[in-house]
């Protein structure tokens, strides 16, 4: 599903949740085409890793709840827009069986300098960790299980509402 | 009052079903919270009783919003519990 809607001031936000790959290149041409508001594109990709607390991981499998994911992504896009002085917003998650060395996500932000492009991009990150309802099973030599969620990332999102908007 | 709730992830595999029809007897207080329900679900038998144990990290989100206990059920709200996220 995607979903796409314009501030006044054209600041744009885009979530896509889908199964299939992303290509970098295209989704950042697209997301700045013609805006030559834009001088920085800050953006994250998320890959998956053949190793997770010391075992060995063949198959990543992402569930979600169709629905509530695009509603919380949107949701930390336009909490993006009200913090950073940001352009655009975009979002792209994966779900779905994954293989190691896969993309599963990628968040891309732009605005006028870097500095709020970066944090922005991370700020969105932090949120979507902690708050999008993804959940990963991973497959191990020793059989399946569901990836639990770790303190040090919950810890990345309190950092925001503790510190001062930039 | 009939509810509809949802189940993701490992409570999804813990109770066998992604979505499960609930008849909650109604209760002499006039309001329903997510907290009560997540109470009610610990009393039922297996596989809910392990699944919902106090002990257990689960989030409650109704009409796909995380909400707290204290947050009043209505009828056709649409429920769902699930463990912390991981995705990212």
């Amino acid at each position: 599903m995607t979903t796409i809607y314009s501030k006044p001031t054209l600041a744009a936000s885009i979530v896509k949740v889908q199964e299939h790959d992303f290509d970098l290149s295209s989704e950042l041409a697209q997301l700045r085409a013609g805006d030559a508001r834009v001088g920085a594109v800050a953006c994250f990709v998320g890959t998956v890793r053949d190793i997770n607390d010391g075992d060995a991981v063949a198959l990543l499998t992402l569930e979600h709840y169709p629905g509530m994911t695009e509603r919380s992504l949107e949701a930390i896009a336009a909490r993006a827009h009200e913090r950073f002085d940001i352009y655009h917003c975009l979002i792209i998650h994966r779900y779905g069986p994954l293989n190691p060395c896969d993309q599963i996500v990628l968040v891309a932000v732009t605005s006028a300098h870097r500095g709020q492009a970066f944090s922005a991009c991370e700020f969105v990150m932090d949120y979507l960790k902690t708050e999008a309802p993804f959940w990963k099973k991973e497959q191990t030599p020793a059989g399946a299980r569901w990836v639990e969620a770790r303190e040090s990332d919950e810890y990345a999102t309190r950092r925001w509402s503790q510190s001062q908007p930039l | 009052m009939n509810l509809t709730v949802f189940f993701y992830a490992s409570l999804r595999e813990a109770i066998g079903v992604s979505r499960q029809a609930l008849v909650v007897p109604q209760t002499t207080s006039t309001t329903f919270t997510s907290g009560q329900l997540r109470e009610w679900l610990a009393n039922q038998p297996e596989p809910y009783a392990s699944a919902f144990a106090a002990e257990k990290a689960l989030r409650c989100a109704v009409n796909q919003v995380v909400v707290k206990s204290d947050f009043v059920i209505k009828e056709n709200d649409e429920i769902a519990f699930f463990p912390p996220v991981t995705g990212g």
